[in-house]
């Protein structure tokens, strides 16, 4: 099994806490950093040990209110690969918390849901 | 040169210990000769000494006087010593503070000589960057009453606005690179080249087809394998005008159009997929939505910048509805009013918030 993953939030990266105790993996906070490969990469790499080696049940949950573009395709990556737990007879999961006035991140929502393969849940928080 | 002090000061104590401790023994013997009348010559005073075992006493004073100044002086000399050091230290910090404060200026002189480099550079970098941007001069040609809302970030931007003739058609773009900063630009230069080449020289005219090539170009100027470091791309509306039979058709990477007629004000969405990168395992296609319309509408594109920026206090932002609503209050105005009062309501939003991403917003009266 894989270490649990945590990091801290800054003022330009969201807070990070893949727990492989309980299978809740939380990314909260806002993502704009000024380079998002540095920040992104060694999660990406986590992940890749992780789907490996995975627990039964994997839940993410996103409570992000703002990402810039370049971490949006890295987010999007993130929630993708549960879907390589899906496929390998995993349970997985995506909750995505909103502002109920933030128009912005539910479309954002809305949107993943519609692609991706993976159980989606919406929640107005 | 201190040791020397050392043994100056408990010498010196010492011996005026001892001197002061003789005082007693002679005038003890004086006075007993005196007093018993023994004579004050020599034989006298030794009678006196010889006869009285007080004195013998007495005598030892120098001695111990001696050795009691003695070790007043060597405590004495301790605090000398300590004085010494501190005064030494005081000393070296001085010094040290000096140093370090030589080097904070030489840092200093450093950080403001490569702040004014990095801005110059970055200033030459923006005559660049406005030249291709004032190439949209061509559609306040085409399209008069036309603007183009430009704020980059940091004086440069990964947002540029994109407008092409060929032929009956006009190619209109807001295009947002990403990055912001000098990635950004570098991205946009990418993009713009490419978005001539597809049109102008490889001849597609149709809005999806556009965004197609537009990602697999892209794809190849960056060598984006699926090993690549390298997600960079691109968001972007585009949207094609066909003057003669008063029809628009759009295509969309994640940013939408608006069409406003007199009436109403009508949202065409955008495909999810960005361009650029191989980030999705599973890409859709682009599609497209062809809408006619009449003299006196108009259309208008933006970036994410705009609806993402949060308000004065970091709580809200800006979001689609504030666009939609101010592009419909606004659109009798001229395009040049419309700018205007655009600006100064983001202004009255952000107020002293920063500024996150580049903003870029065009609009059109056809």
């Amino acid at each position: 099994m894989v270490e649990s993953l945590r990091l801290a939030a800054t003022e330009d990266t969201p807070m990070i806490d893949f727990d492989t105790s309980t299978g809740i993996f939380k990314v909260s906070g806002r993502s704009l950093p000024e380079d998002a490969l540095e920040f992104f990469k060694p999660i990406e790499e986590w992940l890749r040990a992780y789907v490996e080696n995975p627990l039964e049940s994997t839940t993410i949950e996103m409570s992000v209110d703002y990402f810039n573009s370049a971490s949006t395709r890295y987010i999007f990556n993130i929630l993708m690969s549960l879907e390589d737990l899906i496929d390998a007879g995993k349970e997985a999961k995506i909750i995505w918390y909103y502002r109920k006035d933030d128009e912005l991140i539910q479309a954002k929502g809305e949107e993943l849901e519609s692609i991706l393969e993976v159980p989606f849940e919406m929640k107005a928080v | 040169m201190a040791n020397d002090t050392v043994q100056d000061v408990r010498l010196k104590y010492a011996l005026y210990g001892a001197l002061f401790g003789l005082a007693f023994p002679i005038i003890a013997t004086l006075f007993d000769a005196y007093m018993r009348d023994l004579g004050l010559g020599m034989a006298g005073l030794i009678e006196a000494q010889k006869t009285q075992p007080l004195h013998w006493i007495i005598d030892t004073a120098p001695i111990f006087l001696g050795i009691f100044a003695g070790l007043a002086g060597i405590k004495q000399q301790e605090v000398i010593e300590v004085n010494e050091g501190l005064e030494r230290k005081v000393e070296q910090r001085t010094e040290m503070l000096h140093e370090q404060n030589e080097e904070l200026r030489t840092i200093q002189d450093e950080l403001e000589d490569s702040l004014t480099r990095i801005s110059q550079s970055i200033n030459y970098a923006q005559r660049i960057q406005d030249a291709i941007v004032s190439n949209t001069n061509e559609l306040k040609s085409a399209f008069p009453d036309s603007f183009v809302m430009f704020r980059p970030r940091d004086v440069v931007s990964g947002d540029f606005p994109w407008y092409l003739k060929k032929g009956d058609y006009h190619y209109l773009a807001a295009v947002d690179c990403t990055g912001h900063g000098v990635p950004g630009p570098f991205m946009s230069l990418i993009g713009y080249f490419l978005l001539n080449r597809i049109v102008k020289e490889n001849g597609f005219s149709n809005t999806d087809e556009i965004l197609t090539e537009l990602h697999k170009e892209v794809v190849k100027v960056l060598n984006q394998s699926d090993d690549s470091d390298v997600h960079d791309g691109m968001d972007l509306a585009l949207c094609r005008i066909d003057t003669v039979k008063k029809e628009v058709m759009y295509s969309g990477a994640g940013n939408p159009v608006y069409h406003v007629n007199e009436a109403e004000i009508t949202e065409y969405k955008a495909d999810y997929w960005s361009i650029g990168g191989t980030q999705y395992r599973k890409r859709g296609n682009y599609g497209s939505h062809s809408f006619s319309y009449k003299d006196g509408d108009m259309i208008s594109m933006f970036s994410d910048g705009i609806t993402d920026q949060f308000s004065a206090d970091g709580e809200k932002k800006f979001g689609f509805k504030r666009i939609r609503t101010h592009l419909e209050n606004n659109s009798s105005g001229s395009m040049a009013d419309m700018k205007t009062s655009f600006e100064s309501e983001m202004n009255q939003w952000m107020g002293d918030h920063k500024q996150l991403d580049d903003m870029l917003m065009m609009g059109v009266r056809l």
